[in-house]
């Protein structure tokens, strides 16, 4: 236990001398703040998710809190939102630590994340519920710590913290630090706050509140003024912008009451809860409520008393023969309703929050501060809330007590502004919802747009590290909607973190990557259309097992004979493509070529001649024509130009690829149309479709000869067309399963969602990236796949996702994209991906936009 | 299913006005607040009038004007968001707080400042058994 000395005002700035203003706070105590006449328990409530949830689980939630709020009948509570920075500094060397094998350039692309976080106004909302748990009494006052108070009071603590845990709240106790750190805010409202730790249990630089208010000064130029100036002095603040050291600063900072409400209805989707539309604004807002409990009966007894005077006025106007106001009759009846509700309703319609509701906005400047007060009015206005600016005396209140009252501890200045709400109605504000999506350890992805702008990072290992989950994750949309971008940026910052990443990438959108300056050296690009004879063979590119990353001989067999089995799959998907359509569809074929790829050898030394030799013997064998015209065909196939990747002249050793980054293209493949009927496609068409399913296994292969506990990457795009057939699902579905044992990031991009659900791996996806679809059919696949529920108005938040701009506005194609995410908490929201801070990148994307267009152009 | 919500504040925003007398209606509309008071700043001035050597005049018509004026000002800062009892606390806090140095530089200082606070930052406890102990670590 501190104690601490008391402190003397000191001169203050410039010649003016400060008064000293007393807060009331004596003691700190865990979780517990004490002043000469409360105890208050203070809570950290859990962040609730509110965007694209549908109506009965927004009425669920509301009803929640309205709940845990009647719960609290008879007590004062304090609701305080506040701001915490993001801790960047934080974050940027968890990231670096997180990767041991990063690459020497790794630090300077987490700074350069780190400078555009600080640059922003990302910050985390956090709001504290407070609960009197205590009115001391004059006696308890004159007694040393309030320890032994506080003893007395265990069980009734115990249940509060209950209450605060339960549904609807979802809060903890705030620690010590925690509540320091409200004072310390609340105090230098406005100002930068210094960043609090993730883990609580840190303790401050400064431990005691003579460093709160020390250096801290309140400034109005008149009694009546507008907005009141709050100096600190700073030790070690530097400007994000400049750079230059920052000693003291200045905010004004303007506190404004609710005044009149109007009539809400619960739940709509349209409509956010009316504490969140300050988070929508470009500028930091806090607020500060004070509100008594009240259960029915008592709310009764107030709303009696009033019932009768409106009875009394209208007898008075019956008396006298004057016609009375229009609006008293339907107070009278919202009079009835009220009573009938505080007294037959259930205890959480009836419970009632009668208090105070504060909301401060602070800028540089008064103009600026009072511009955005306008702002605010404003908002609210819309939504049919008054909000007052009080300035003075027929305001009924001023601004240097309303302020104080934000300070924990510090009892509420005026009764002015009053508002008598049903707890429903304030739980409907819903102070605690919060956009919030992503792991808070992972690369700097962009920020969320829906509600709030929060900082949203993603770590592609995260599922499988800390989660237990599987590592696929889907990006789709509709082409230029961006899923390029991520396949690109993840890519890009995994090698940069040392982690072995492959892409396969058929377009070659992606291959400016390996020209990237800090890449280069450590990335590779290779055409596979330009490879050797039989580098796609149809046995070789399935990986061999290694026993040494199995556990038991046992396993070790089983993934032997998976890829014995992978390997026949293959072959025989694989001929039954480069066969004509008509050959393909008789009835013997599929037979024929299931007893050839029996009689070969399903080793990575076999190749498709093996097969052709097969057939050759089963028409010695059993005078079989078809097999021999099979032979045949298949034959004549290996002179096509590209067919000859499945036809390996000689034996030679798996080429071993060491390039942290491999990106593997296809130039001029050139896919069919899926619309369009088999027998209408090219031979290049044909061979195309059994080239980009071998090319996606030579990239896993990659995977699977590794050790398994490494971190991995692998990028398939066109993942659409891998499910259109057997070999290209059950590689998919495999390393869906295997993500997680083997620990691999596992991204398949295509433009229809319908597809990678067709897949049957909706177990296996860790974060969605859900792009612009405007199909209706696209959409409710993809909604599906986010766990949003169709019809409820969603398809067409979809299918307004960045809309798409003319390929020859270069500026607009290198700018950010709108996606909605689903992390693997299973939180979803509309994110905008930003890698402004990271030019590199940017131009390396671009000119892989480029590189294609000037192809199609040719 | 949608739940319409009102604030129980619509219930008392209306003026509950005297209209007078049963069988005269007067031809201005007061608040029952405002009678009270205009009566209470007539007493006021009645009773500074017999304490002071000022002469109580009869009919009290100055008396009467004061009282109106001085009601109707009070009154205008009431209404239903400023309840009287706030527009009072309002008035003493604007008094008590500091006045501008108008010979410095024309603005009010006020520093916070902290009392003895003493700081635990062992958590409560909500197991009595664990009280003492914890007691002792402090």
């Amino acid at each position: 236990m501190k104690l601490l000395n008391r402190t003397e005002p000191e001169e203050a700035r410039g010649d003016a001398k400060a008064t000293p203003s007393r807060l009331a706070i004596r003691e700190i105590h865990g979780n517990l703040t004490v002043t000469g006449k409360t105890i208050t328990a203070w809570f950290v409530l859990s962040p609730q998710r509110w965007s694209f949830t549908t109506d009965a689980q927004r009425e669920q939630l509301i009803y929640s809190f309205a709940r845990s709020l009647s719960a609290l009948a008879g007590r004062r509570v304090h609701l305080r939102s506040t701001l915490r920075p993001y801790p960047a500094r934080e974050w940027a060397e968890k990231l670096y630590n997180n990767h041991p094998n990063r690459l020497p350039h790794f630090a300077d692309t987490i700074a350069a994340a780190q400078v555009a976080l600080r640059k922003s106004t990302m910050s985390d909302k956090v709001v504290f519920l407070g609960v009197d748990l205590k009115t001391r009494g004059r006696f308890d006052r004159l007694r040393g710590s309030a320890l032994a108070e506080i003893a007395k009071q265990r069980t009734q603590l115990a249940r509060l913290t209950d209450i605060a845990a339960g549904p609807g709240m979802e809060g903890r106790p705030a620690t010590t630090p925690e509540v320091e750190w409200l004072i310390h805010r609340s105090i230098r409202l406005g100002l930068p706050a210094p960043t609090l730790s993730a883990d609580t249990e840190s303790s401050w630089e400064s431990e005691d509140m003579h460093a709160f208010t020390d250096g801290v000064d309140y400034s109005y130029s008149k009694r009546f003024a507008s907005t009141v100036a709050i100096t600190a002095s700073y030790d070690g603040l530097t400007d994000p912008n400049t750079g230059e050291k920052i000693t003291e600063l200045t905010r004004h900072v303007a506190v404004l009451a609710t005044g009149r409400m109007g009539a809400i209805t619960i739940p709509q989707v349209s409509r956010d809860p009316w504490m969140q539309h300050t988070d929508m604004l470009s500028f930091p807002v806090e607020w500060a409520s004070a509100f008594d409990v009240l259960a029915g009966p008592e709310a009764a007894k107030a709303t009696e008393r009033k019932r009768l005077l409106i009875r009394d006025q209208q007898k008075q106007y019956l008396l006298h023969g004057i016609e009375e106001p229009l609006d008293l009759n339907e107070k009278a009846e919202l009079a009835r309703v009220i009573e009938h509700e505080t007294t037959e309703g259930d205890p959480v319609v009836a419970a009632r929050c009668y208090g105070w509701h504060r909301i401060a906005v602070s800028a540089d400047t008064e103009e600026e501060c009072l511009r955005r007060v306008q702002e605010v009015m404003d908002t609210y206005q819309r939504q049919q809330v008054d909000i007052r600016h009080p300035k003075g005396i027929k305001d009924g209140a001023a601004q240097f007590p309303l302020l104080q009252e934000f300070i924990p501890g510090e009892s509420v200045s005026t009764d002015a502004y009053q508002r008598r709400l049903p707890a429903l109605y304030l739980a409907a504000g819903l102070p605690h919802a919060s956009a919030s999506v992503g792991d808070r350890r992972g690369f700097y992805m962009g920020y969320t747009t829906s509600h709030s702008r929060r900082a949203f990072m993603f770590d592609p290992w995260y599922a499988m590290e800390w989660q237990e989950k599987s590592g696929l994750i889907p990006v789709w949309g509709e082409l230029g909607s961006g899923k390029s971008g991520i396949t690109g940026a993840l890519a890009a910052w995994s090698t940069d973190a040392g982690n072995v990443t492959t892409v396969v990438d058929p377009a070659a959108r992606l291959q400016a990557l390996c020209d990237m300056p800090r890449l280069r050296k450590h990335a590779k690009w290779l055409d596979l259309v330009e490879g050797m004879d039989g580098s796609l063979n149809t046995y070789a590119v399935v990986a061999e097992p290694n026993p040494a990353h199995y556990e038991s001989e046992h396993k070790y067999e089983e993934a032997r004979q998976l890829a014995r089995m992978a390997r026949k799959t293959l072959t025989i998907d694989t001929a039954r493509q480069l066969l004509p359509a008509q050959v393909d569809r008789m009835e013997r074929t599929p037979l024929v070529l299931h007893d050839a790829v029996r009689r070969v050898a399903p080793e990575r030394t076999s190749s498709m001649w093996d097969v052709v030799e097969a057939l050759r013997a089963i028409h010695r064998d059993k005078g079989d024509e078809h097999a021999l015209a099979l032979a045949n065909f298949l034959h004549d196939m290996s002179e096509m130009p590209q067919a000859r990747l499945f036809y390996p002249n000689t034996v030679r050793d798996e080429e071993e690829h060491t390039d942290t980054l491999l990106v593997l293209t296809m130039h001029g493949l050139e896919l069919p149309d899926e619309d369009k009927p088999r027998e209408s496609w090219t031979t290049a068409q044909q061979i195309a479709v059994p080239m980009l399913s071998l090319a996606s296994y030579y990239g896993t292969r990659r995977v699977y000869n590794l050790d398994p506990n490494q971190r991995k990457m692998i990028a398939l795009d066109e993942g659409g067309m891998l499910a259109r057939w057997g070999s290209g699902q059950s590689l998919f579905t495999g390393l869906a399963r295997n993500s997680r044992k083997w620990n691999t990031a596992a991204i398949v991009a295509s433009q229809n969602p319908g597809d990678i659900l067709g897949m049957n791996v909706d177990n296996f996806v860790s974060t969605v990236f859900g792009g612009r679809v405007e199909s209706e059919s696209n959409a409710s696949d993809g909604l599906n796949m986010l766990r949003i529920k169709a019809g409820h108005g969603y398809e067409q938040v979809l299918a307004s996702l960045s809309p798409q701009v003319a390929l020859s506005d270069e500026r607009k194609r290198r700018g950010a994209r709108d996606f909605l995410v689903k992390d693997v908490m299973g939180q979803v929201e509309k994110v905008k991906l930003d890698w402004s801070h990271d030019p590199e990148l940017l131009a390396a994307l671009a000119n892989g936009s480029v590189a294609i267009r000037e192809e199609e152009a040719a | 299913m949608p739940r319409k919500l009102r604030p129980d504040d619509d219930v008392r925003r209306f003026a509950s006005v005297w209209l007078g007398p049963p069988g005269y209606s007067f031809p201005w509309r007061a608040r029952y607040l405002a009678y009270m008071v205009g009566f209470a700043i007539f007493a006021a001035i009645l009773l500074i009038e017999a304490i002071t050597p000022l002469h109580v005049g009869i009919p009290p018509i100055r008396e009467l004007a004061v009282t109106m004026l001085a009601t109707t000002a009070i009154m205008t800062a009431v209404n239903h968001d400023v309840p009287l009892n706030a527009a009072i606390r309002n008035v003493v806090n604007v008094l008590r707080a500091p006045r501008p140095n108008q010979d410095q530089l024309g603005t009010s200082r006020v520093r916070p400042v902290a009392r003895r606070v003493k700081i635990t930052r062992t958590p409560i406890h909500l197991d009595p058994e664990e009280t003492h102990e914890v007691a002792e670590q402090d």
